[in-house]
This record gives C-alpha cells, structure tokens and sequence, in this order.
C-alpha cells in the first residue's frame, strides 16, 4: 500500500463517492435517483476540490472551499426543490405552472441551468490573479526550460 | 424541400467564407506544432468560441431541437450542462493542459498521457480509444452535413456530402488548427447570433413558454415533466456525463494547448459557457414549440425528429434568417468535424506510430503526413458512414464515453493528484476500453442494456475512474516524486 494521507485524502473522498453512484446506477428507484444525484453535486465539488489543491496548498484553501460550498448549496437546494415538486407530482397531470413550466421543470430551467454556472464562471476570473496563475507562479515556470515561453513574448 | 434561393445563397457565401480561411489557414501553417496545436498562437476569444464551437455539434444544434421534440424537457439535462461544464473543465485543467505544454513537447491528448505516465502502453490505448470515438463521431457528423446540405441545396444527400466533404477537408488538410480554430471563431458567432434570434422567433410562433408547455401538459403530460418521456435515470446519467465528461473531450481539452499564454486562461470559462447557453436557446425554442404545435393539432407530426429545426426554419422563419442558421448549423457540424480530423489525422500520423517505436526524419515529413492523416481520416469516416453503418452504430452507443472513460481519469485526475500510478492508468485506460466496447456490442448486437435506463458511457466513466484510484492507491510506479519533475511541478501547480 503507498497511501499518503495528507496527499491522498481527496482522491479517496472521491473514490467513495463514485461507489455511491456505482450502487446508485445499479438500485434505481426514487432512492437511487436522490442519491445519485446528490453523490454527483458532491463529485462535481470533489473534481474541482482536486484541480486546485495544488493552489490551495501554495496559498489558501478558504477562497477555494467558499466557491464549492457555494456551488453545492446552489446544486443541493435546486435538486431538494426538483425532487419535492417531481414526486408530489410525478405525472404532472394538472401541474402547477411557475414562470411558464411545471414547477420541476421551472426549478430545472431557472434555478439548475444557469446560477451554479455563473457561481463558477465568474469565481474562475475573480480567483485567477491572486490564486491560480499569480505573477509568482508564472515567474516559476518562466525560468523552466521547455519548448516555449511562458508570455509569449517571442512571437 | 425545393431551394430557397436566399437561404441557398447566404449559405454558398458562408462555405466560399470558410474556404477562403482554409487558404489563409494553409499559408499560416509551417509545422507540425502549427498543425496540430495552431502554434499556440490564438487569443482567449478564438480558444474559448473554438472550445464551445466543437463541444456544440450537429447532435446539438440539429439533434437537439429533435430531442426537445421527442421526449420534450428532457433535453435540458444536456442542454444545461455545458454552462456548469466549462468553468469545471477550466477549475480541473485550464492551467494544467497549457503548463504540460508548456514544459514538454506536447500536441495531443496520449502526449499528455505519456508524459504523465512515461507509458507507451498508455499512450497508444489512449489514442485508441480517442481514435474510435474520432471515427464514429466524424461518420455521424459528416451524414449530418449531407442532411442540412441536401435539404438547403435541394439536391441528394450524396452530391450535398460530397461538396460539404470538399469544403471541410479543404481547409482541414491545408490549414490544420490555424484554419480550424479561426472557422470556429466564425461559425461560432453564427451560431449564437442565430439561436437567439431563432429562440424569440419560436417563442412568438408557440405564444411563450406557459402557453406551451400548458398545450404539452394538457394532451400528453409527461413532455412537460422535467424528466420528459425519457426514464429519470437516464436524465441524471446525462448530466453527470456530460458536465464531468466535458474535461475529457479532446476536442475540447486540447484546445487549451494552443493559448498564447497562461494568463490569458481568465475569462475562457465565461466566455464558453455563456456561449454555449445562448446557442442552445434555439434547440429548446424550436423542439418545444413544434412539439407543442404537433400536440394541438396545429402541425402534422414529424416523419423523423431530426427535421424539426429544419422544418421550423424553412416554414417560419424569414429566409435570410433562416439561411444564416443553416450556415450556423453547418458550422456547428463543421467546427466539431474539423477538431475531430485533426485530432484523429495525430492518432494516425504521431501518437500510434509513436507508441509503437516510429520516428520521423523532419518536421517537414511528419507535418505531410499529418496532412495524409486528416485525408485518411475523412475517407475512413465517410466509408463507414455509409457502407459500415453498424460499426458506427456500435461505437455511438458509448459515444462521449469514449474519450471520457479514459481521458477524465487519467488527466482529470492524474494532472492534479500526483498519486495516480502507471498501473493505475493502464488499468483504467484498459476498463475503460472493454467496459465501453462490450456494453456497445452488447446492446446493439444483443439487446442488453444497464438498469433503470442508466446510460452505458456514464457507467464507464464510474469503472473507470474508479479503476485508476483504486489500483493507484495499491501500487506505486511513477507516481509521486517518481514523476518527471518538470511534470510533477504542473502536477502540484
């Protein structure tokens, strides 16, 4: 075994996860639908959690953790008001209309499609000076030997 | 459908547009860098409309409205993705892509792959699987233009392939990325501009949304449902699919390659995934709206789903609108088609030859054959499109889950966590392979398929991943400070 705690943690959170969804996929059911969907909000912020761990480490993890909270609370109360208005009324025989569709699909086109968008869209360039591609970073990778530079100031 | 001459001419301009980049595009490109990667040249604007652009494809801009037809507001679980799916894809490997090629000589998706991993066993699976799904998606893709073509030009769909087939390889042969990534940029302001024009000409033909989705709920009331007539699973399967999977779409990562520095990274995300939205307003308009029409009585149903966007746009829409959408979906078959030959064109002419031991004499030979390589491509696709169609039917049951069964886990994952193994990769590269081929095979030969209606790509994508963090986290070659260090210091950037 070479398992690193510190290094390792999140991939393993993540590798628990996607046995949820494994089990999920495979149970079915109105259970398994709930959970697969709430095992996918907690991937989506796992996946990002991995892809700036390695910034965070460098300088903070609190701007980081604030977008992904952020991102699953927008995610995990859209998919409680999905789920509470498709099982009151799974036929949507009769449906109760909110801004022009039955309130599940008003909750999918409304509240799903474009606010935890635009929570992560803008998060990436508010974050990317400070955090993701500093002028130190750059710098570091400026004085590394490879095929081009990093400005392209060449061109 | 008989010719509109207006729509028929804002289209031939739109084509002779496009092949005029082409011959730009072709003095432009000197290198194999060039060809494949564009040189790394490009400004964020043409890196994130060219991501978007080969994201939206024929299946979206003409498949979509069909689905919305079909099994009415189930689309949207496809339809919304893209907009979460960019800015993940820019968190998870935005920086990570450009820095690996930054460090390394680095023009595709397996030389990222073997670079991670120091693998030629990676590298050439890697490629296989990507040039599958290459081949299975171009056929599709080049069928599709032959549709929209023969229904503009009112010719067959034969001649309409061929000059489309004329047109593409035209400027993907001669002018590589640097052509591409440029009618990208084109084709995709088209498209946004037509689709949401498109969208207020279908919401004034359907009398808004609550009027339709009344008239939906009304006469057949599961269209008006959030999951549509399609089962929930498979909703749901749909959108981890393709919200994860978008960071394992070549056509879409590779682009990150050919930015001309880092810094510029910062509003790619906004700018593909806003775009995105609006080109994907005109799919849910036209769907609902013909469905709806279709419902009251007001329309007679389709013969073939397919034909509600060209339906719609040939009966109410004015023809020189009409014409700019066509070109606009044209364009969105193109800008997919034209990444997917480039990126199938390196399979053949570096990333197989190479795992394998070959090398070329010059740039110059390796550039000509990458050229021979986009050729050999369009030929393949187009023979099996039409005379192999059961191969292709084959690998469109996985489809996505092609390149995102072995890309996501072994990118996604392996160029942010330094644990990820060689074994690790190989095994979840192999998985990914045998999970996908015999889940097509077995549903299309068979009839077997996964339970509650989950979709066979979103199942591989799970095994996969789970593959590579499973068998990483038991063995240890080249991971860890075992990794080249200039891969390592991207691995932990």
């Amino acid at each position: 075994m070479a398992i690193q705690w510190q290094r390792d943690k999140t991939v393993i959170g993540t590798l628990v996860v996607l046995l949820v969804m494994f089990g999920a996929m495979l149970a079915g059911g109105p259970t398994g639908q709930v959970v697969f969907s709430y095992a996918t909000i907690a991937l989506f912020g796992l996946y990002i959690l991995l892809g700036v761990e390695g910034t965070a480490k460098r300088y903070s993890y609190k701007p980081f953790l604030a977008v992904i909270g952020v991102l699953v609370l927008v995610l995990g109360v859209g998919f409680a008001l999905l789920w509470n208005f498709h099982f009151a009324n799974p036929s949507y025989t009769d449906p109760v209309y909110w801004l022009g569709f039955p309130r599940a699909t008003s909750v999918l086109v409304y509240w799903l499609w474009l606010p935890p968008a635009l929570v992560l869209m803008f998060a990436y360039p508010y974050l990317f000076e400070k955090y993701i591609w500093s002028a130190a970073e750059a710098e570091e990778f400026r004085g590394m030997e490879g095929p081009d530079s990093t400005d392209g100031s060449d061109r | 459908m008989a010719a509109d001459p207006l729509i028929t001419g804002v289209v031939v301009v739109y084509l002779l547009l496009v092949l005029g980049i082409g011959v730009w595009g072709y003095r432009q490109t000197e290198s194999t860098e060039d060809f494949l990667i564009s040189g790394k040249r490009f400004g964020i604007w043409a890196v994130a409309f060219s991501a978007f652009a080969s994201i939206m494809s024929g299946f979206g801009f003409i498949g979509g409205p069909g689905l919305f037809y079909s099994g009415g507001y189930a689309f949207l679980w496809i339809a919304i993705v893209a907009p979460l799916a960019f800015p993940i894809s820019w968190f998870v490997l935005g920086k990570k892509m450009r820095l690996m090629a930054e460090v390394e000589q680095i023009l595709t998706i397996p030389d990222a792959a073997d670079a991670r991993y120091d693998s030629d066993v990676v590298r050439f699976f890697v490629a296989l699987s990507v040039l599958l799904g290459v081949i299975s998606y171009l056929a599709v893709q080049l069928k599709a233009m032959g549709f929209v073509l023969s229904d503009i030009l009112g010719t067959s769909e034969l001649v309409a392939v061929v000059l489309a087939t004329v047109v593409i390889a035209a400027y993907t042969i001669g002018g590589g990325m640097i052509a591409g990534v440029f009618t990208d940029l084109v084709q995709g302001g088209i498209m946004v501009a037509g689709s949401v024009v498109v969208f207020f000409y279908a919401l004034d033909y359907g009398g808004g949304f609550q009027q339709m989705s009344q008239e939906l709920a009304s006469n057949s009331p599961e269209f008006a449902g959030a999951f549509g007539s399609f089962p929930v699973m498979l909703a749901l399967s749909w959108y981890f699919l393709f919200t994860i999977g978008n960071s394992g779409q070549p056509h879409m990562a590779h682009k990150l390659y050919m930015i001309r520095d880092v810094k510029l990274l910062k509003w790619g995300a906004p700018i593909a995934g806003l775009s995105y939205f609006l080109s994907s307003l005109m799919m849910l308009g036209i769907g609902i709206s013909v469905r709806a029409g279709v419902e009251t009585g007001a329309l007679d149903s389709l013969s073939n789903p397919d034909m509600a966007a060209p339906f719609f746009l040939s009966n109410f829409v004015s023809p020189i609108v009409a014409g700019i959408v066509f070109a606009a979906a044209l364009g969105a078959i193109m800008s997919t088609s034209d990444a997917f030959i480039n990126i199938g064109a390196a399979n053949l002419a570096r990333d197989i030859p190479e795992s394998l031991g070959m090398e070329y004499e010059s740039d110059k030979q390796e550039l000509w054959v990458n050229r021979l390589g986009s050729a050999a491509i369009i030929v393949i696709s187009l023979f099996l499109a039409y005379f192999v169609q059961i191969l292709v039917g084959i690998l469109g049951v996985v489809g996505w889950a092609l390149f995102a069964a072995p890309i996501v886990p072994l990118l996604g994952i392996g160029l942010n966590w330094s644990g990820a193994t060689r074994e690790g990769a190989i095994a979840a590269v192999v998985v990914s392979l045998l999970v996908n081929l015999g889940l097509a095979v077995g549903s299309s030969l068979y009839g077997v398929s996964l339970p509650h209606g989950v979709v066979a790509g979103a199942f591989s994508l799970v095994v996969s991943s789970i593959a590579l963090i499973a068998v990483s986290l038991v063995t240890n070659t080249y991971s860890g400070e075992d990794i080249a260090d200039e891969i390592y210091r991207v691995v932990v950037a």
